[in-house]
């Protein structure tokens, strides 16, 4: 059996909450998902009939926070540790399965088949998030297009705000390949045919968000990720030019046409804060398709839930931009608290200057702004044990590499207005190396007890009731 | 090895944000520079849907 949404939900069934019926997909469930986050608490939240703004029930059960685990996100890859994702997902990723293309009768995604007017985005059961955004958007929603000198597939999650029943805006990142293939269309002064997959097994989400080169299909990078080939089935309105995963729940197919623009957001961030209005195309819908009982998928915009798999996903592209200049590298952190800004790479014994190519290189990702360097004694996972190495380890002015105008995010709020390019820093926070092998580094040895001191005092703490102790 | 501070007291307390105020409803909401631009859109009033022209809007 093909692996999909379900079957995972069906597998890790422990970890989902399965809410009471009736609660609004305005502000509702994304507040329960905010006062989780605070709470360092991830289940993934199942919501059944849930209510739209105008109060209306909706059949379609919503999915949300799936994402929001590193510990249950690892565990949809495979792997049995959080902390392995770096080198595993460059490996995966780069690897690739060939995708398998389904007959249309065999795929779960097109039982259901809306045209015309039965074609209604009010059927979706989409959230309207946050404050100040103007109307429910889909936010897990696969924007797949293709550019129409290759015909090779570009897919991006990339939010729409449903304006009306067959009209919703589209924001394809201006940078974004989908973007590319969109001013390529319109360009020719035709529409762009695009289709929007959404929900399916958080191997293939995490599969299709690889940091690929353009134009790269990225079937075949899913299909490594989730470690089968993804299934595949031609989309209604579109044929083979547009393929999408056969064993998704909802499908919208549609056109964006030439020389249409319509006001898009404000919209909830990555950042935590709000993105700007600002000028977006428009999907005209042409087709839904769905499972007979689908499931929506909803990613909470900013929060843990699409931080996880994002930030995973560029710990493996970090993992191979720093791995090919610096041999040394271990693991890489980048870590949901520093949204896509900050990275931790773990060197073991870099040689001379290694610390320093490995930060250049990271900092060369569009994304990153931070990046620390630190040995292989240090947990790149642990907050404090970050803290202890750059306390212990750095002096500023030798230390710290700051370099301006580097491509960065134009989200980033603490940028000037109009900026494209951003300032970065690097840090080494490695400790000198020993002059010879076996001898001890030339710093000050680091205090620790014996083993097995440390061992009768685990114990001792076992057998203790800590229940009225402070925890701060 | 120094740094300079070069441009951080025009940078830092400019801010990089335009908002704009729905003439029906008063709500501010930020805009990007793009609505600032002849081609662009109307602005769309994200509490009451009142689409405006930013140029002429309170800012
Ligand atoms: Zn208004």
């Amino acid at each position: 059996m093909s692996r999909d949404l379900r079957t995972f939900l069906a597998e890790q069934s422990a970890a989902v909450w399965e809410l009471p019926r009736g609660l609004s997909r305005r502000y509702e469930l994304t507040a329960l998902q905010h006062a989780l986050d605070a709470r360092g608490e991830y289940p993934v939240l199942l919501a059944r009939d849930t209510l739209g703004a105008d109060g209306a029930r909706s059949a379609i059960p919503v999915v949300t926070n799936l994402t929001a685990s590193r510990v249950l996100t690892a565990a949809a890859l495979g792997l049995p540790d959080h902390r392995c994702t770096a080198e595993w997902f460059a490996r995966r990723s780069a690897g690739g399965i060939d995708p398998q293309v389904l007959a249309r009768d065999a795929a779960p995604v097109q039982e259901v088949v809306l045209t015309g007017d039965a074609a209604d985005l009010g059927r979706i059961p989409a959230l309207t998030q946050h404050e100040l955004e103007p109307g429910p958007y889909l936010t897990a929603a696969h924007a797949t297009t293709f550019d129409p000198d290759t015909g090779v597939d570009n897919t991006a999650i990339q939010r729409c705000w449903l304006r009306t029943a067959r009209r919703m805006s589209w924001f394809p990142y201006p940078a974004s390949h989908n973007a590319r293939n969109l001013r390529k269309f319109h360009g020719r002064g035709e529409p762009c045919p695009v289709a929007f997959w959404i929900g399916h097994h958080p191997a293939v989400l995490m599969g299709t968000q690889a940091k690929l080169r353009y134009p790269q299909s990225h079937w075949r990078a899913a299909g490594g990720v989730l470690g089968e080939p993804l299934r595949l089935v031609p989309s209604i309105t579109h044929g083979e030019r547009i393929m999408v995963p056969a064993d998704a729940e909802i499908v919208i197919e549609g056109w964006a046409p030439s020389g249409v623009l319509a006001a898009d957001g404000p919209f909830g961030e990555y950042t935590g804060f709000l993105g700007p209005q600002t000028p977006a195309p428009v999907c005209d819908v042409a087709c839904i398709t769905m499972r007979s009982d689908a499931i929506y998928h909803d990613y909470g915009s900013g929060l843990t839930d699409m931080l996880v798999p994002d930030n995973m996903a560029m710990e493996g592209k970090l993992y191979e931009l720093v791995k090919s200049v610096a041999p040394s590298l271990r693991n890489v952190h980048v870590p949901a608290s520093g949204r896509r800004f900050h990275a931790w790479l773990q060197l073991a014994e870099p040689v001379r200057g290694e610390a320093r190519d490995a930060l250049v290189a990271a900092l060369a990702y569009r994304r990153t702004k931070w990046v620390v360097a630190v040995d292989d004694d240090i947990d790149i996972f642990s907050a404090a044990a970050l803290d202890w190495a750059i306390a212990t380890r750095v002096q500023w002015s030798r230390d710290a590499i700051v370099i301006d105008d580097l491509s960065g995010s134009s989200l980033d709020p603490s940028l000037p207005a109009g900026a494209s390019t951003a300032s970065k820093m690097g840090v080494d926070a490695t400790l000198p190396p020993a002059a010879a092998p076996g001898a001890p580094r030339p710093v000050p040895p680091v205090t620790t007890v014996p083993a097995d001191a440390a061992t009768r005092a685990g114990a001792l703490r076992d057998g203790a009731d800590a229940a009225g102790w402070p925890r701060f | 090895m120094q740094y300079s501070v070069h441009s951080v007291e025009t940078d830092k307390y400019a801010g990089n944000t335009t908002w704009a105020a729905c003439p029906a409803c008063q709500l501010w909401f930020p805009v990007s520079a793009r609505m600032l631009e002849p081609a662009a859109p109307p602005a769309c009033c994200p509490g009451c849907h009142r689409e405006f022209s930013v140029k002429e809007s309170r800012r």
